[in-house]
């Protein structure tokens, strides 16, 4: 009877133990994930930023816009939405990202432009692309 | 003092002998750990390669800046040709080289990404390629 009851005692805090350590584990490997998580939602947020910025900047060199996109900030500024994806949307519309490129005054014959991805007040990514008028490429 | 069945059932040993419940948990713990682990050496390999990516296009766009200024002064003076390399990263540079013909128009041969002098040694992470 007495080994019996201290068999039990025995199993119940073996029992007890091993929730208390899987729960310690089980805490720091949640923590681990989700810094994990962070981590690659940050590398998806500057690969998207570098990606539409690099677009923005091509288009803005070649002078050719795409259409329905693009809207007007103010005289220099331009800017457009892109949705979690990376894919920009109509103009008018809301998105996870924004884009603004704004047209710096010609210098010396140069016009640069200041292109910048935004999540909203925080910058993902920011490049300055140059052009030199008609003979470029 | 004779005992029910179900007394003596009770007394019985559990099937789930003492130790055997740590060795589950151990080996839970330790795959956990694992995958976590893993996991997070995913996820900053991830974010270490988009890092170096975006580097890489501001550097690359700060040269270009720089090729177009000198583009923007060859164009406006008189020299015939301008070849140059304007340094992005230790690895690579952007060669520029423009030409003006006896039309005073320029063409360019070269604006594009070539590898610095030296780059390709061997213990470099460099294909050894083959250039006729």
């Amino acid at each position: 009877m007495k080994t019996g009851m201290k068999r039990g005692n025995l199993f119940l805090l073996e029992l007890i133990c091993n929730l208390f350590i899987f729960v310690l584990c089980a805490g720091v490997c949640v923590g681990l994930l989700l810094h994990a998580k962070s981590l690659s939602k940050q590398s998806t947020e500057l690969t998207d930023a570098v990606y539409a910025a690099q677009s923005a900047a091509a288009e803005w060199q070649s002078g050719t816009f795409r259409e329905g996109i693009w809207y007007s900030v103010d005289g220099e500024t331009q800017a457009f939405a892109l949705d979690q994806a990376g894919q920009p949307l109509p103009a008018g519309q809301e998105g996870y990202y924004t884009l603004t490129l704004k047209e710096l005054p010609e210098e010396n014959g140069v016009t640069y432009a200041e292109i910048s991805v935004l999540q909203g007040d925080r910058e993902i990514f920011a490049i300055t692309a140059g052009s030199a008028g008609e003979v470029y490429r | 003092m004779k005992q029910t069945p179900q007394k003596q059932e009770n007394k019985l040993p559990s099937p789930v002998g003492v130790g055997v419940i740590t060795i589950i948990t151990v080996l839970l713990v330790l795959s956990l750990t694992i995958f976590s682990a893993l996991t997070l050496s995913s996820a900053r390999a991830d974010y270490t390669l988009s890092q170096t990516n975006a580097d890489t296009v501001a550097a690359y766009y700060q040269a270009d800046c720089e090729a177009v200024k000198r583009y923007a002064e060859f164009a406006a003076g008189t020299e015939s040709e301008l070849d140059e390399l304007i340094p992005i990263s230790e690895t690579q540079s952007l060669h520029l080289h423009l030409i003006r013909d006896g039309f005073n128009q320029i063409w360019y041969y070269a604006w594009d990404v070539t590898p610095n002098e030296g780059a390709g040694q061997p213990g470099d992470l460099f294909l050894p390629v083959w250039e006729g």
